[in-house]
C-alpha cells in the first residue's frame, strides 16, 4: 500500500475517534446546557425584577424595538401569582469594545427595578467597571417618565453619573436602558404587549 | 525521582513564560488581574496533562508526516469535551473560565509540549511534564497578574491592598502594560540567572 493513503487512513481514524468522542459527549450535555442557559436567563431577569416569580416572552413590535445606538431583542413580561408586575428587556447596545448585553427591569409604576450586564467586551478595569453594581444600582427606582441622561458630576434625580475614563460606556449602557423606557412608555404601558 | 525533576523543570528550569517564551498571546491578554492569570493557568494546566498523556499512548500509532495535525486534534477535542461537560455540570466553574477554555486550543505550549516532550517519551512521564509546565504558566501568569492589578488597579484578587489616595495606573491592565511588565519580568529574571551561573 502506498505510503501516503497508508499515512491518510491513520489520520482518518484519528479524526474518526475524535468526531465519536465529540458526539457522545454532544449527545450527553445538549439537555444539561440548554437547561443552564434558561436558568441563567431567568436569573438574570429575576435579578433586574425581583417582585416576579414567572416569565413569560412577549412579541416585539419591531419599529419602536431599536434605534441607532440600540436594540431590543428580547421582551419578558414578569408574572407574579398572575398578576403582571413588570417586564424585563434583553437590550444590545454599541459600547465601546463591541456590543453590550443589557437586562433592565422596568415595574408597571414607570420606575427601573434594576440592570444588568450580561456580555460586554469592553476595557478591563475602564469601561468594564460598568458591570459593577455601584454603576448599576444607580438605576434603581429612577422614574421613566423622560429620557435619563449621563453627567460626570454629581447626579442629579434624572441622571447618573458617568464611570470616569469610560464616558462610551457609561452612555452605551444609557441609551440601552433609554431605548427599554422608551418602548414601554409607547407600548406596553397601556397593555399593549399582552 | 525522575518525575520530580520533570515536573520541577517545567516549573523553574524550563519555565514556559520566561524560558521558553511560549504562549505569549493568552499571557499577554489575560493577566489583566491575578483571579484571571490563575484561571488561565489551571485550565491550560488541565488540557495540558491530559493531551500529553493521550499523545503519549497514541505516539507509535500517529505517522511522523501527520504528527501536527493529529495532536491538533487530539488537543481540540479535549478542549471542547471540557468545555461542554463544564458548561452542562458545573456553570460556576465555567462561567469563570469558560472565557479561557477556547483559547487553550490555540495555545503553543499545548503543541510545543506534544511535539518536544510526550511525542518521545511514556505516558507518565508526559503526565508529569504536563503537570509541570502548567504549574510553572500558572505561576508565570498569576505573578503578572498580581503585579498588573497591583499597579492597573490598586487591588490584588479583588482586594484593595493600595490606600484609596493611590492613583491607579490604567495602563498597566492594558496591552501596553502586559509588555511593559513582561518585558521587565523577562529582563529582570536573565540578569539575576546570568549572576548565578
Amino acid at each position: 500500500m502506498p505510503d501516503i493513503i497508508k499515512v491518510g487512513l491513520k489520520l482518518f481514524i484519528i479524526t474518526v475517534i475524535a468526531a465519536l468522542i465529540l458526539g457522545i459527549t454532544n449527545l450527553a450535555t445538549q439537555g444539561p446546557i440548554e437547561q443552564q442557559r434558561i436558568n441563567a436567563a431567568n436569573l438574570a431577569k429575576q435579578t433586574v425584577l425581583p417582585q416576579a416569580d414567572d416569565f413569560n416572552e412577549v412579541d416585539i413590535v419591531s419599529e419602536a424595538a431599536q434605534n441607532d445606538k440600540a436594540r431590543i431583542l428580547e421582551i419578558s413580561a414578569g408574572m407574579k401569582d398572575n398578576k403582571l408586575v413588570g417586564y424585563t428587556f434583553k437590550v444590545m447596545t454599541n459600547g465601546y469594545g463591541g456590543d453590550i448585553e443589557i437586562t433592565v427591569g422596568i415595574n408597571m409604576d414607570g420606575k427601573v427595578e434594576g440592570v444588568q450586564i450580561g456580555q460586554h467586551s469592553e476595557t478591563p478595569g475602564l469601561g468594564a467597571k460598568i458591570i459593577e453594581k455601584t454603576f448599576t444600582d444607580q438605576y434603581q427606582g429612577k422614574v421613566i417618565e423622560n429620557p435619563i441622561s449621563v453627567t460626570k458630576n454629581q447626579p442629579g434625580d434624572q441622571e447618573i453619573q458617568a464611570i470616569s475614563g469610560a464616558t462610551v460606556s457609561s452612555h452605551a449602557v444609557n441609551d440601552g436602558v433609554n431605548l427599554a423606557a422608551q418602548y414601554f412608555l409607547e407600548i406596553l404601558k397601556s397593555g399593549g404587549g399582552q | 525521582m525522575k518525575l520530580l525533576k520533570i515536573i520541577k523543570n517545567g516549573i523553574i528550569t524550563e519555565n514556559p513564560t520566561f524560558r521558553l517564551v511560549l504562549g505569549m498571546c493568552p499571557t499577554l491578554a489575560v493577566t489583566t488581574a491575578a483571579a484571571n492569570g490563575i484561571g488561565m493557568g489551571l485550565a491550560t494546566a488541565f488540557v495540558l496533562v491530559f493531551s500529553n498523556l493521550v499523545v503519549a499512548l497514541i505516539k507509535d500509532f500517529v505517522p511522523k508526516q501527520v504528527r501536527i495535525p493529529a495532536y491538533i486534534v487530539v488537543a481540540a477535542t479535549f478542549v471542547t469535551v471540557v468545555d461542554m461537560i463544564m458548561e452542562a455540570y458545573v456553570p460556576a466553574l465555567y462561567e469563570s473560565l469558560g472565557l479561557f477554555i477556547p483559547l487553550i486550543v490555540v495555545n503553543c505550549i499545548i503543541l510545543g509540549r506534544a511535539e518536544a516532550f510526550a511525542s518521545k517519551n511514556t505516558p507518565l512521564a508526559s503526565v508529569a511534564d504536563g503537570l509541570g509546565m502548567g504549574l510553572g504558566f500558572t505561576l508565570s501568569l498569576t505573578l503578572l497578574g498580581i503585579i498588573r492589578e497591583l499597579l492597573g488597579a490598586g487591588t490584588i484578587f479583588g482586594v484593595r491592598v493600595m490606600p484609596q489616595a493611590f492613583n491607579p495606573a490604567v495602563i498597566m491592565i492594558l496591552p501596553p502594560g502586559a509588555f511593559i511588565t513582561l518585558g521587565l519580568l523577562l529582563g529582570l529574571l536573565n540578569k539575576f540567572t546570568a549572576k548565578t551561573e
